[in-house]
């Protein structure tokens, strides 16, 4: 007997989602994976780490465990001033992941997964490392926690080191050191003040800040190393550059300026467009790879900052390869 | 917890970006809107985020299978608010099933028009092709309770159907029809 019924029948027929909710999800997904409750084969982390060291920036994000997680994301958004970004809550009322915006920077928490050995500073009777908060107001920051349940560990007070800062515990057992610099605090006496208090300032000599303060960073081909801007009147430049952007100029011959982080640049009299630098992993082998696209490639240059090749694309837009002298990465 | 050079994590994502028409379009024309349709996809992938992790082989099949549960959980939760609603509906049910042809034409906007119970019925049976038994297993009821469930869905949806035509044809201004049909002709997939 037929059914008129099966007149309904739908075959398959796949349908495109919208670009937004495709990479909304996609994005959920790469968060879920890397969530504890999904996250099951640790064995392997090592590997992973090793095999990730040299294709991506070195990068270290909190990972907090609490016992009770929503009622902690509701606190360091009331108390420490974090932004919630997203949660995932489990079909268990567990929170398997959550990431917490502060300042620029991202923390990311669960509930207590006994069974996958995650456990909060409630169940291990304490926690081992503490969280650094620069807040704009370290009174006012620490008088907040403490109105939100937070327990003091130390007031606040004027440190050796050219911070003031106050310890408080949250409700959950976490460690908050809160921070705002000392107005007017000279660097150069943080070794002499460490002195006083009975510790001796040591620097690995590969990675101590010379006396004009150069960055040494990080590098991955591709990155953006060097810039220059065409300022004919070099003098003039530093004025305004200085008085705008709070640049500090190592060297008034070549404008290098000394105090900015990524990528260092100078002003420069020498060139009337804007230069970029970008970072590669051997200058020979990139130079012959610009050549083969049909773009042209001066012979490598060896500076004191590193290895430079002046080059345009097949298109006649000028750029520059670079290999960082050492000093300068890590 | 970077885990993204894994073998398995890449499989998934790689299986996402494949899977996902197949998925959403299995769900966008058995839900009455797009933003369930987009609710219950992720569900579905985030269960097989938890799936993989745990050495599960997640395939297209697998996804769909989950999809309907997932589709299944969705009329369950819609129809629990409606509980009462539809004692009331049934208690004085007497259709019975005729050989006329249906309109297939309009089903998904036919099909919001249901209690959530009929439309999942007429879904699992109807639109997927499932034998009764295991509609009977889906929707948790004996395959007695199904079949009567499958009449009275039937039943109701040729009701249904017969009014949205009756609205769409007569008993609206010629303006009004239009905007109706309009809107109708944006839904179907």
């Amino acid at each position: 007997m037929t059914d008129v019924f099966d007149a309904l029948r739908l075959h398959p027929t796949p349908a495109t989602p919208s670009p937004r909710f495709t990479a909304a999800l996609r994005d959920r997904l790469t968060t879920a994976l890397e969530t504890p409750m999904t996250n099951t084969n640790t064995g392997n982390t090592a590997s992973n780490t090793a095999s990730t060291a040299g294709t991506r920036a070195l990068h270290v994000t909190p990972y907090l465990t609490v016992r009770n997680a929503a009622a902690a994301i509701d606190f360091y958004v009331a108390a420490l001033g974090a932004v919630e970004l997203h949660r995932l809550v489990g079909d268990d009322g567990r929170i398997g992941h959550a990431q917490l915006q502060f300042g620029s920077s991202v923390v990311m928490l669960a509930d207590e997964y006994p069974e996958f050995d995650v456990r909060g500073p409630e169940s291990l009777g304490g926690s081992s490392c503490s969280f650094h908060l620069e807040v704009d107001d370290v009174d006012a920051a620490h008088a907040l926690a403490l109105t939100h349940g937070a327990t003091e560990v130390r007031p606040v007070d004027d440190q050796f080191h050219g911070s003031r800062q106050g310890v408080v515990r949250d409700p959950f057992g976490h460690r908050w050191v809160l921070s705002t610099p000392t107005p007017g605090f000279d660097p150069a006496s943080y070794g002499t003040n460490a002195a006083t208090m009975g510790f001796e300032l040591q620097e690995p000599a590969a990675t101590a800040l010379s006396g004009d303060e150069h960055q040494v960073k990080h590098y991955d081909q591709g990155d953006l190393y060097y810039f220059t801007l065409p300022t004919p009147d070099l003098a003039k430049a530093q004025a305004f550059y200085g008085a705008v952007l709070g640049w500090r100029f190592d060297d008034a011959e070549n404008g290098h300026v000394g105090n900015i982080s990524a990528p260092p640049g100078s002003a420069h009299g020498a060139t009337v467009t804007a230069d970029l630098y970008f970072v590669v992993d051997d200058i020979h082998a990139a130079v012959t790879r610009v050549r083969a696209m049909g773009g042209t490639a001066d012979e490598p240059v060896h500076y004191d900052s590193g290895s430079a090749a002046t080059c345009t694309d097949d298109q006649g837009t000028r750029f520059h390869l670079s290999v960082p002298a050492d000093k300068y990465r890590r | 917890m970077l885990l993204n050079d894994d073998p398995p994590v890449s499989a998934l994502l790689q299986l996402y970006d494949e899977a996902l028409p197949h998925v959403y379009g299995y769900l966008v024309r058995r839900c009455d809107s797009t933003a369930t349709a987009e609710d219950l996809t992720a569900e579905t992938f985030l269960a097989a985020v938890s799936a993989s992790q745990t050495g599960s082989e997640v395939n297209v099949p697998w996804l769909i299978g989950t999809a309907r549960h997932k589709l299944v959980d969705h009329w369950r939760r819609a129809g629990r608010n409606r509980q009462l609603l539809e004692e009331l509906w049934e208690s004085g049910d007497t259709h019975v099933d005729s050989n006329e042809p249906i309109d297939a034409l309009h089903v998904r906007d036919v099909l919001a028009r249901l209690l959530p119970h009929h439309c999942a019925a007429l879904t699992l049976r109807y639109l997927d092709g499932l034998p009764v038994d295991q509609v009977a297993t889906l929707l948790e009821r004996s395959l007695h309770a199904t079949e009567s469930l499958l009449m009275r869905a039937k039943a109701a949806y040729r009701h249904a159907a017969g009014e949205m035509t009756g609205e769409m044809t007569g008993e609206m201004t010629g303006e009004m029809t239009g905007e109706m049909t309009g809107e109708m002709k944006g839904r179907q997939p």
